[in-house]
């Protein structure tokens, strides 16, 4: 394969033609030819949008990328991984591309690239289906150039985590589009950490896209960490749908990166499924976190949460963005949501909006949000127990986040993004 | 007054009481007593028309009238009062309006004017100071913020405006200290007439040593298994369910 | 528990029609019409150009598209911009008033003849797109109050008019608000002058009587430095199958100290049970608290109109300012609303409550749709928000949109919302003490919103909540 593309929205069409002129195969090659037909009329999103009302994405767009369609060639010398000590099966992406020789596989996973699954019928059964008409997840559609595809079988119980660890090294700006399949046949359950992790210094575009599926009964925890370096554009996409009593439980964690946002849809589509959605961010000088998600209540008797909370430094902002959908018949649905943040700095933003829409009369349905300041009356107890001012209002920091890092139920992955945050606070 | 005729009784598809007979005359109190999940909850429930619950078999006499077929503020007007064991709260209305309207239901359906506003504080007053309660309870909404020892006392309130002809107590006695268990107690007491018939639901004897009833029943498992004077009661207390039990089965064998 | 038609569906009280005289223009919009609507009236030269350049300004915009309503579109040049009962133009006293009008008034419960007035209520009425009488006049007046229909004001203080008209609501800020300065013909008009505690609570009437005529009317009220006035808005309109447009303007400005209380209780015909005809009630509301400790507080119940969309909102300017928002909104059958407030906090220590309660019954579709801002130098400023939604009916919708956007740490923003249905429980519970399904649900509804209602005059609060029972009668099952 030949190298990539430069140059702004001309390297997207640029890069889909020479796939075109892959062999790919019919399937792959018709899903791109569609996305990109979606794509090529709506361009990037504008704030006009209402679900990018207040992210601006126009510093992303204005940058020139290249898209590489082979694996970096430079001699790579990682020295120890993220999450390194975490007891996992890893799964290493450099720059969007899976490198066997930082992977480490040893639970006999059914894991497939998704070049090799494309012909498998569960693959096409369920690749690419959960996908909404959004711009830059039809991008990823067009121009993925890897990714995997994961099944559990029926009743297996994944003992180990499984980490997909996303590293970035780009000398020169590069856009990057990670493409992942989760399968979860009936009541299997597994563990799954997705990992980004960039270096500080250079530019790029990471716009990941993972699709779950939950068949009855089935059991996912998902957990996604963002340490992208100081100048990088991540906009990822997560796609869930749920079965019957299927339960999902997430957690994000936005460490670092320059712009930030994560989408994600929970389809709940079959009666008594579950999903628990757990969200942090903490922004520093010059960073836009937003955190947008949509649960769709599609089926009765589902349960939804959701607890979203950022600390804002510097001159950052923040978005939240949440809807739920109860749909007519999604009767005894109960859906929760709440977003809070605290401002540490003068020149911080926050725009939050969480949203119900409601089509259903006996639900249970609340949401809530707040933006402030560390409540005086802690403060003061802890002055009386001695600390002082700073380390009293880094006590209370600490635990304003710490109702969401406890949610975070891998102890190491815990633990790591504790360090992160305790950090910060020093 | 009231009676009860091998009842069966179910919810979602689970069935709790398996043929229940009982027979209450005027004046008449009447304690059930049983252990948790026994189903005592249950029976005062569907005297009362509770939606939630199926009756599968069986039949209830009111002063002669099919109950089963009477919608639930029927029954209320005919002078059937439940005070529940957890009462629910209704937000922003006042427990003064919500009485007076239910106090106007019940005396139109007994071919009485209703009463103004003027006439029916007048009357609320003097049965708060009955049962020894707080003015400031008239504005508050119905149970909202109440504690668990007020919504008890509301009820027995609301019994004494209605003045009812049978008065269901489902576990009045729960989560009241020794005070307000004697408060509620002399409320009830207060109401004893050879008009209007009683039925006590208790899990406990204590509240039995203030509300002395005529007779007792013994519920397990849905079934009245044992009934007696209000010495039973005292039994019971002693020996617990379990010694029922077992003397039961010892009987059977 | 009862069927829902097993309720006897009571008609809308209002929905007669008074066979009147008309001065009407004929259908449609263009420069002609604006400078006929203004010749009638006699308007001072400042005036007509201002409606000129509103109208060329809304020539150039798009109807909006974006709220969480569906009707079809809306032909302007099938309107009727101009009807005014044919009597005399200029009223000096009652004794002019055609007698007609005052039946009509008398049975909306708004009797304006001396001897019958609604005590310690002045009453301004409006009759399609003129005011026909305005009540207390005098006493008013003597306090230094002025108030009167727009056109008078337009007439006797054309320098206020001037200095204050579209200072809060200019024409540029959006399609109907535009259109309603190109064309509105009458409205009432407040002047409360510095520390004044207007004596008497202060209402509006607005009757749509003709058909296929839009309602235009635009209020403005001044509460100069440290003066109180309470404004009360009544709206109905007759059953027709068509709808018709109303499209107002209200201004509200605070001067230091002042405050205003703006209370509306909005019943037009909302169309009938199959969602037929109706009224669109699309109005922009807005004050502006310019003075240092000044003060607005919107309350409003709507009940009526096919489809609401509305926001009356607060500009939070002087430092310590306040706004209020205390909402009601019913959706019954086939109505739609859209509605909520904005807060937008540019002052220190400026303060907003939004209370929103919104009952969706039958297909009812409800929506709150607020926005809270706290702009950079909006120090310390505190806003507390709670939306709660109840749902009769399992074919009804609640929707709840708050967009909040903070610039200012020190500022504390919380917002929440819940929805739910009357739980059997608490109608259980009704129902053993003897009350009917009914009557119990109305009861529970009323309690849903009293902190709204408990925010009336106390005749407004009385006559909200028997609205309340008569708009959702039949609802529920």
């Amino acid at each position: 394969m030949s190298a990539g593309f430069v140059s702004k929205m001309d390297s997207f069409v640029s890069a889909f033609e020479f796939l075109q002129r892959q062999k790919e195969g019919s399937f792959l090659r018709a899903l791109r030819q569609k996305a990109f037909d979606q794509f090529s009329p709506l361009g990037f999103p504008t704030q006009e949008r209402e679900e990018w009302k207040y992210t601006d994405v126009s510093q992303v767009v204005n940058t020139p990328y290249e898209i590489s369609f082979h694996p970096p060639s430079l001699p790579l010398s990682p020295g120890p991984l993220f999450l390194e000590d975490l007891p996992a099966d890893r799964l290493v992406f450099v720059n969007g591309f899976y490198t066997e020789s930082l992977s480490r596989k040893s639970q006999g996973l059914q894991i497939k690239s998704l070049r090799e699954a494309v012909h498998e019928k569960s693959f096409q059964k369920y690749f690419d289906q959960e996908r909404k008409e959004k711009p830059l997840d039809a991008l990823n559609t067009a121009l993925f150039q890897e990714g995997l595809f994961l099944e559990i079988p029926k009743g297996a119980k994944i003992q180990h985590p499984i980490h997909f660890l996303f590293i970035y090294s780009c000398q020169r700006p590069e856009a990057i589009f990670p493409r992942n399949l989760f399968v979860l046949n009936e009541h299997s359950e597994a563990t799954v950490v997705e990992s980004h992790v960039g270096l500080d210094g250079e530019v790029y575009f990471s716009s990941p896209l993972t699709e779950m599926v939950l068949k009855e009964g089935a059991r996912l925890e998902l957990i996604q960490i963002q340490k992208q370096g100081g100048k990088a554009f991540h906009i990822g996409s997560s796609y869930v749908n749920q079965e019957r009593n299927s339960f999902f439980s997430h957690a994000v964690a936005t460490l670092s990166g320059k712009l930030v946002r994560n989408d994600l849809n929970m389809t709940l589509r079959g009666e008594g499924s579950e999903c628990v959605s757990n969200g942090l961010y903490w922004t520093e000088e010059g960073q836009h976190v937003d955190n947008t998600t949509f649960v769709d209540h599609a089926f009765p008797q589902g349960t939804s949460r959701q607890l979203y909370k950022g600390v804002l430094s510097g001159r950052s902002t923040a978005v939240f963005y949440g809807k739920i959908l109860v749909r007519h018949g999604a009767q005894k649905t109960d859906a929760q949501q709440t977003n809070q943040n605290l401002l540490l700095s003068k020149d911080a933003k926050v725009d939050t909006r969480p949203q119900l829409e409601i089509l259903a009369d006996d639900v249970k349905c609340t949401h809530g949000a707040a933006v402030g300041q560390l409540e005086e009356e802690p403060l003061f107890y802890l002055k009386t127990r001695g600390l002082g001012e700073a380390a009293a209002r880094r006590l209370l920091t600490y635990g304003f986040m710490h109702e969401v890092t406890d949610q975070i139920r891998l102890e190491p992955v815990r633990q790591r993004v504790e360090e992160v945050l305790l950090g910060r606070l020093l | 007054m009231l009676e009860i005729k091998n009842l069966h009784v179910s919810i979602e598809g689970v069935q709790i009481l398996k043929g229940i007979s009982l027979k209450i005359n005027k004046g008449e109190v009447h304690a059930v007593m049983g252990p948790n999940g026994s189903g005592k909850s249950t029976l005062a429930k569907v005297l009362a028309g509770d939606p939630a619950y199926t009756v599968t078999k069986g039949e209830v006499l009111f002063e002669g009238n099919n109950l089963l077929k009477m919608e639930p503020e029927m029954r209320a007007r005919e002078g059937i009062f439940l005070a529940f064991q957890y009462p629910v709260e209704i937000p922003g209305v006042s427990n003064t309006y919500f009485l007076k309207a239910a106090l106007n239901e019940v005396r139109v359906a007994k071919g009485l004017p209703e009463l103004d506003a003027m006439e029916f504080l007048e009357l609320f007053n003097k049965k708060l100071k009955q049962v020894e309660m707080d003015q400031t309870l008239a504005h508050r909404s119905v149970n909202e913020s109440f504690s668990g020892g007020e919504k008890k006392r509301n009820e027995i309130l609301q019994m004494t405006v209605l003045e009812p002809r049978l008065a269901i107590l489902d576990e009045t006695d729960s989560g009241l200290d020794i005070d307000a268990l004697k408060i509620v107690a002399a409320g009830v007491n207060q109401l004893r007439s050879p008009d209007r018939s009683m039925m006590v639901v208790t899990h406990y004897q204590r509240l039995l040593n203030y509300i002395v009833p005529d007779f007792v029943h013994v519920l397990l498992e849905g079934r009245i298994v044992k009934s007696g004077s209000k010495d039973l009661a005292l039994q019971l207390e002693r020996e617990g369910y379990d010694g029922v039990k077992d003397s039961l089965a010892s009987a059977k064998s | 528990m009862n069927k829902p038609d097993s309720f006897i569906q009571q008609e809308y009280k209002y929905g007669f029609v008074t066979p009147m005289e008309v001065d009407t223009l004929p259908k449609g919009l263009s420069e002609d019409v604006i400078r006929l609507i203004s010749q009638k009236k006699n308007e001072p030269s400042f005036m007509l150009e201002w409606r000129l350049k509103a109208y060329r300004h809304w020539l150039t915009m798009k109807e909006p598209s974006w709220s969480h309503v569906h009707y079809p579109k809306i032909d302007y040049q099938d309107i009727i911009y101009y009807s005014a009962p044919k009597k005399k133009p200029k009223l000096n006293s009652l004794e002019e008033v055609d007698k007609e009008l005052l039946t009509t008034f008398e049975k909306l419960g708004i009797p304006l003849e001396e001897q019958k007035r609604l005590a310690g209520v002045a009453v301004d009425a409006v009759f399609d797109s003129v005011s026909v009488a305005t009540t207390f006049k005098e006493q008013l007046s003597k306090a230094g109050v002025i108030f009167c229909s727009f056109s008078e004001a337009v007439q006797n203080h054309p320098d206020l008019i001037q200095k204050y008209l579209g200072s809060v609501v200019p024409y540029t800020d959006n399609f109907y608000a535009a259109l309603n300065a190109a064309v509105f013909s009458d409205g009432s008009f407040c002047y409360i002058p510095k520390g004044v505690r207007c004596p008497m609570e202060l209402s509006t009437y607005f009757r749509i009587n003709a058909a296929e005529t839009g309602q235009f009317e635009r209020t403005l009220i001044v509460a100069e430095e440290g003066s109180y006035v309470s404004y009360l808005e009544g709206c109905s309109a007759p059953l027709r199958d068509t709808n018709q447009l109303h499209a107002a303007v209200v201004e509200l400005v605070a001067q230091e100290k002042a405050s205003i209380k703006y209370s509306t209780v909005q019943n037009w015909y909302s169309g009938d049970k199959e969602g037929k005809g109706g009224i669109y009630n699309f109005v922009t509301k807005r004050g502006k608290c310019v003075g240092r400790n000044s003060k607005i507080t919107w309350t409003q119940v709507e009940t009526g109109s096919a489809i609401t969309w509305k926001y009356p909102s607060v500009i939070l300017i002087g430092d310590d300012s306040v706004g209020e928002f205390y909402s009601v909104a019913l959706c019954n059958n086939y109505q739609q609303a859209d509605t909520g407030t904005k807060m937008i906090h540019v002052g220190k220590n400026t303060r907003s409550t939004i209370i929103s309660k919104g009952i969706s019954a039958r297909h009812g579709n409800n929506t709150y749709r607020g926005l809270v801002k706290v702009l950079p130098k909006a120090q310390n400023a505190r806003n507390y928000t709670q939306c709660d939604s109840l749902l009769l009916g399992s074919d009804c919708a609640a929707n709840t949109f708050p967009y909040i956007e903070v610039q200012n740490n020190s500022s504390k923003v919380g917002h929440e919302a819940s929805t739910s249905k009357i739980s059997d429980e608490q109608l259980f519970y009704c129902k053993q003490r003897g009350i009917s399904s009914e009557n119990a649900v109305n009861m529970i509804v009323n309690g849903f919103c009293k902190e709204v209602f408990r925010n009336l005059p106390m005749e407004f609060a009385v006559e909200a909540s028997k609205l309340l029972g008569v708009s959702l009668e039949g609802s529920v099952g």
